[in-house]
């Protein structure tokens, strides 16, 4: 039985091993078809201009980085770019490129640019932005460097051919070049592009919402360095915590990897890029329903108790007016021309668990009063309503008793809904509050 | 069974005969010409490589990376174009007219690599703490490492990084292609570490015959070494480091006679006493290095830090010394007489360059520091300028 076994697969072999004279599949060898890729690739990045943004990443624990890329077809590609460690400044530099047989068509940066491949220099990172140990020393990346690719496979090119989606050869991250106007002037793109991704998140909100379809929010945080961890709101910020990178996109942002979140339901969800939509907030491409942005001013506030600095320059039309009163009323009753209101704030105090908002009064040439008031941010329609409570202390009470002006612009600031608006809906770190006609800008500290 | 081992014996055959008339039919590579595109940005470069190396050598000169040309355990980025067309002309320059003025151009012709390969980047190895500077894999190909880091206004550190490369990987291809008398590897049995090579010191390694510590790793690396460093070394240096072989040297561990030293520790060659009358106030000092930071040559680190990098220096040093101490020699306890050694390693390179391969290895000296002491770099560049 088993001899003629053996027998009837030598007899399969033998009948098979001639069947080579297929019709070819292709109508051209594999080495001919790649040839063309080359040279077909080569003319899609060299086409009207040859100029590209490229969205960039290196590895999972930083940003992503945009370039500005001019293929020429003379081999040459003139990169620009200006983030954080080439110093921040916009700069240029000339370096080589080809299209290379390897996995497939692969497109490679085959000679240094200090711009580009600083991401695939095995030297150890140094600066005020290396990555640092647990107790702050510096780790020693010799050997890795940030392990970003300089060659990449090209897996998919738009219909359109303005598009095109590369995979780091070593890597295996999502690299997308997007053809721009070869018109564009790409020092003041890539300054708008820095004012953009700088003032989409900050540092002083660094905690965000993420609302999906259902409503359920959670909690983002440290979206200003490119890696946000996300956990579900009321849920364990350390067992439930989510991390992802991003790279800012003129059109929004895009996720190195699609990122997994478990909603209330359990879940899973996936997220790869959301674009602007409003005042910079961000709404996923997939689902419009699903949307990150600070919440509302009196959410903003609440979630990340941080202190408000109001800008003393700022205040237009009522309060203004009301400010110039109370500042008027002190050097009459203290006698003292430059009696003045230095500064004023909204602090978030732990002890009481609310908000305050702290008057420094300068009285004489050496006396200062401060004083503080506790206040409350609620969501109004459209606006937040600021309600002013008690004094903050016995001081406090005498001073509110002794300003008839400080009454009135404590009034006008809470008597009616204030109006509030920011550069970005993700990262109001400053912000205009506008209440009975009168107007202040805020700046998150 | 016997019977069934000729059934399957005569069914087999067929199958392999059958498939040996096919015709191969045309290529199924492309026909692309090799010859630089005129209108490319780096037609000239690529057109005098053609004419240096390629023509007259069947040399690949690759100075774009290719990572499969590397060891992809490696993170490596590629050479800035700048200094690749730079170190090619000090290759060309160095090395290949080196040998070429010597003996022509066949001996380059037929043993010179066929591929030399630029990697912008060191070859860091994290595990250990080094750094790779240069390869030779089986007579073919040469790859220079940190070729970003090329400095042309710094003559050592070039010699350092490339220069001695060079000649370190083709004393390599030379005696992978004709062997080195084995009385080279009973001169120093029983002394190579191929894994703690590179926390010994140069002083160390010297007084037990090793011209360098990569030397001290194994007795291939032994003999490339010391190729490469008596063809590009100053006299200075060498006469620095036979200086260093003829000391003894300790950690100043007091260990009993024939006790092996920390190899991690410094070692010293000289001792004073604070107080003669006391033993108890004995300090050691004048260890050695291979190159402090950015000083990319052995030297002696005195007392407080001085960098001595001469037998001049050194000697100068130890008399300002003695104004205040009476110093004393470390006793040489190796039982090696380090200078010697390294003397006959050298005379055994010389005698096998002379019957193996007819070449003088001191005339070789003399052409390699000639050269490398007198490039002018802006007259080479106009070589690939000058090209139409």
């Amino acid at each position: 039985m088993k001899f003629s076994t053996y027998l009837a697969a030598l007899a399969a072999l033998a009948l098979t091993a001639c069947s080579s004279e297929n019709d070819d599949i292709f109508d051209q060898s594999a080495a001919d078809r790649l040839e063309q890729y080359k040279k077909d690739y080569t003319e899609v990045l060299t086409a009207d201009g040859g100029l590209w943004t490229m969205e960039y990443f290196s590895n999972p624990d930083e940003p992503g980085y945009l370039f500005v890329m001019k293929f020429d077809k003379n081999g040459s590609v003139e990169i620009s770019a200006n983030h954080k460690w080439i110093g921040g400044e916009f700069k240029q530099e000339t370096s080589l490129w080809r299209m290379i047989a390897d996995n497939g068509p692969v497109l490679s940066f085959n000679s240094y640019n200090n711009l580009f491949h600083i991401f695939s220099d095995p030297a150890n990172i140094t600066g005020a932005d290396a990555p640092k140990g647990e107790e702050g020393d510096d780790i020693n990346e010799t050997g890795y460097g940030h392990e970003g690719d300089y060659e990449f496979q090209v897996m998919e090119v738009s219909d359109d051919q303005n598009t095109v989606r590369l995979l780091g050869k070593k890597r295996l991250y999502d690299i997308y070049l997007r053809r721009i106007d070869a018109n564009t002037d790409v020092n003041t793109y890539m300054d708008d592009y820095k004012q953009l991704s700088s003032n989409l998140f900050c540092k002083e909100i660094s905690k965000v919402f993420f609302t999906d379809e259902t409503g359920e929010k959670y909690i983002v945080q440290n979206a200003h360095t490119g890696v946000l961890s996300i956990y579900p709101a009321g849920g364990d910020a350390v067992e439930q915590t989510r991390t992802a990178n991003f790279i800012v996109t003129p059109n929004g942002i895009r996720f190195m990897e699609p990122f997994e979140y478990v909603n209330a339901s359990g879940q899973e969800r996936y997220i790869s890029e959301m674009k602007f939509s409003g005042n910079y907030s961000l709404v996923d491409v997939d689902n419009d329903g699903c949307i990150l942005n600070a919440g509302t001013f009196a959410e903003t506030s609440a979630l990340n108790k941080c202190n408000w600095k109001v800008d003393m320059k700022s205040f237009d039309g009522s309060l203004k007016t009301a400010m110039d009163e109370w500042i008027e009323e002190l050097r009459t009753l203290y006698n003292y021309k430059s009696a003045n209101v230095n500064e004023m704030y909204f602090d978030y105090d732990s002890s009481k668990g609310s908000y305050v908002v702290r008057f420094y009064i300068r009285i004489s040439a050496k006396g200062y009063e401060t004083n503080r008031f506790i206040v409350d941010f609620s969501n109004a329609d459209n606006g937040v309503r600021i309600s002013c409570g008690e004094a903050y202390d016995n001081d406090s009470q005498l001073a509110y008793n002794a300003y008839p002006k400080l009454k009135e612009f404590l009034n006008l600031l809470t008597s009616s809904v204030a109006q509030y608006s920011s550069k970005s809906d993700c990262g109001p770190k400053s912000v205009i509050l506008t209440v009975n006609g009168g107007s202040m800008t805020i700046n998150a500290l | 069974m016997k019977f069934s081992r000729y059934i399957i014996a005569a069914m087999v055959a067929p199958l392999f005969a059958a498939c040996s008339s096919d015709d191969l039919g045309p290529t199924i590579f492309p026909n692309v010409s090799d010859e630089p595109d005129p209108s490319s940005y780096t037609y000239k470069f690529d057109k005098w490589l053609n004419m240096n190396f390629r023509d007259i050598y069947n040399v690949d000169f690759k100075y774009l990376m290719e990572d499969v040309e590397a060891d992809m355990k490696y993170n490596l980025v590629p050479a800035t174009y700048d200094n690749a067309r730079d170190l090619a002309l000090l290759t060309k320059y160095l090395w290949y007219d080196s040998y070429k003025e010597l003996t022509g151009d066949e001996f380059i012709k037929s043993y010179g690599p066929r591929i030399l390969h630029l990697v912008g980047s060191p070859a860091y190895n994290p595990q250990t703490g080094t750094e790779t500077l240069g390869l030779a894999e089986g007579g073919l190909k040469v790859t220079l490492f940190k070729v970003n880091e090329m400095d042309l206004d710094d003559i050592f550190m070039l010699n350092e990084y490339y220069f001695r490369t060079m000649h370190h990987e083709f004393g390599h291809i030379l005696h992978q292609t004709k062997s080195y008398p084995t009385d080279f590897n009973l001169l120093s049995t029983g002394r190579y570490d191929d894994s703690a090579w590179q926390s010994r010191q140069p002083g160390y390694v010297a007084s037990l015959g090793f011209i360098t510590p990569y030397a001290s790793s194994q007795a291939r690396e032994d003999f490339a070494e010391t190729i490469a460093n008596y063809l590009t070394r100053t006299p200075e240096q060498m006469d620095l480091i036979l200086w260093m072989a003829q000391k003894g040297w300790t950690t100043g561990s007091d260990k009993a006679d024939g006790e092996l030293e920390d190899e991690n520790a410094d070692y010293f060659c000289y001792y004073y006493y604070d107080d003669p009358a006391n033993v108890e106030t004995k300090h050691y000092f004048l260890t050695s290095r291979e190159q402090l930071y950015k000083n990319y040559r052995v030297g002696l680190v005195g007392l407080n830090g001085e960098y001595l990098t001469t037998v001049e220096d050194v000697e100068a040093y130890l008399d300002t010394v003695r104004e205040t101490h009476e110093i004393f020699p470390v006793e040489d306890k190796d039982n090696v007489n380090g200078y010697d050694v390294i003397i006959q390693k050298q005379s055994i390179a010389r005698n096998w360059f002379a019957d193996q391969w007819k070449i003088s290895f001191d005339q070789l000296r003399d052409i390699v520091q000639r050269r490398q002491n007198s490039f002018d770099i802006d007259a080479l560049r106009s070589e690939i300028e000058s090209i139409q």
